[in-house]
């Protein structure tokens, strides 16, 4: 068949499907909005669970929230938001269609996104040595609260506060023990009480408990208290999306790699990397710093 | 309806990048992060100043990262419709925990007791 044949019966076709719905904005991005829409009620939602419960036990949360680490909570933060700068560079770069530009900014994204998950594994692994203790020494009860630097089969090394217990003082709640409250009461529960600045100056101590002398042992993952639940809870779900992230960074990396930028599909994975750097940026205030 | 020439360009190729300083915003959430910081070292005598003062930071650095990162301030008015939903569901849900946050206000005034008073005497064991 000739052109003019062939055009002829494409006109006489019914119109092409329908791709524009009357404004500029492209589906896919419609789509990434629409996803985003449902992760901010999902985050909404664990965060409204956590203010709940916070709001249940404030004192549980503030004394237990105060052996967090700070200063590698807001190190995140800042690697966090360093990769949603050099994000924004990668989203701009593929829009220009400057394949190396894309690698290298995408490169610096995934090695803060590595970053973000190695400094949350050394919080990880901090709480897994956190271990709230009763042991007896010489006769008396002790609640030890701090780091277990070694263990082996007879005899635990732990770096922290002890209080003593008196014999009334039964059926010590380990789960509410927290660090900042055996380093105030060096006597024993019903002893002198450090203010919290006299409590923070104490210099822990290196403590050797005899393995056989150990009642209890604790340590702070989800089982501790409620507390450290919706740590692991909201911290975890938040790495699960920075894991996720790290998937898509890695593909349109490689593809730069190999001069191929995808200006579109760069700008939606940026999308969604700065929504998981703005969940961090309600995360750190309301686990770490109130 | 059949899609014009211009909203066919509009999916094929990217929109011109905005002119955004995103140094700027960077260092502006840096700095932020900073004052977020001194507001916890400081803390207020009143607990709920506290954290409006750290909630009320984290929304504005929130609001800088939506913005201008993620090119909201230019965006059309589809994608903030799309955005209005979970905003009104999520002051809806934030409206409907009050009640819940202020019933656990008013009973644990105190810390609760680390110890069981009905509890086996540490002599037992």
């Amino acid at each position: 068949m000739s052109d003019a044949v062939l055009n002829a019966n494409y006109d006489a076709h019914a119109p092409d499907p329908v791709f524009s719905h009357g404004d500029p904005t492209p589906p896919g991005k419609i789509g990434i909005w629409l996803f985003l829409a449902s992760e901010i009620m999902f985050f909404v939602a664990i965060l409204g669970s956590y203010i709940v419960l916070r709001s249940g036990s404030p004192h549980l949360f503030s004394e237990h929230s105060a052996a967090l680490s700070k200063p590698l909570a807001a190190l995140n933060t800042v690697v966090l938001i360093f990769s949603s700068l050099t994000m924004a560079l990668a989203v701009e770069a593929a829009q220009k269609g400057y394949a190396r530009k894309v690698s290298i900014y995408l490169l610096l994204t995934l090695l803060c996104a590595a970053g973000f998950m190695v400094v949350k594994g050394i919080e990880y692994t901090n709480k897994y040595y956190h271990h709230t203790i009763i042991a007896k020494d010489h006769g008396t009860f002790y609640v030890y609260d701090g780091h277990v630097e070694s263990q082996n089969f007879k005899e635990i090394t732990l770096k922290g506060y002890r209080m003593p217990l008196a014999d009334t003082d039964t059926g010590v709640n380990v789960h509410l023990v927290s660090e900042q409250y055996v380093a105030a009461h060096p006597d024993g529960i019903s002893g002198k009480v450090l203010d919290e600045k006299e409590a923070e100056k104490k210099p822990a101590e290196e403590f050797k408990i005899l393995a056989s002398a150990v009642n209890t042992d604790i340590n702070c993952l989800p089982w501790k208290n409620i507390f450290y639940s919706s740590y692991f809870t909201l911290t975890g779900i938040h790495g699960l999306h920075v894991l996720a992230g790290m998937i898509p960074l890695s593909i349109l990396f490689i593809q730069s790699l190999r001069r191929k930028t995808f200006a579109h599909t760069t700008e939606y994975v940026g999308l969604y990397w700065h929504f998981v750097d703005l969940v961090w940026i309600f995360l750190f205030p309301l686990l770490y710093l109130i | 309806m059949i899609a014009t020439p211009a909203a066919t360009e509009a999916h094929q190729t990217p929109r011109p990048p905005h002119a955004v300083h995103y140094v700027l915003i960077f260092c502006a959430l840096v700095v932020l992060t900073i004052v977020t910081l001194l507001i916890a070292l400081h803390r207020f005598q009143n607990e709920v100043t506290n954290v409006i003062a750290a909630l009320a930071v984290a929304s504005i650095k929130a609001a800088f990262v939506a913005l201008y990162f993620m090119h909201l301030k230019f965006e059309g008015r589809l994608i903030y419709v799309i955005l209005a939903v979970p905003i009104v569901l999520t002051i809806g849900l934030v409206l409907s925990l009050i009640p819940d946050v202020g019933h656990g206000m008013h009973h644990v005034i105190y810390a609760p007791p680390i110890t069981h008073p009905d509890a086996i005497p540490l002599s037992h064991y």
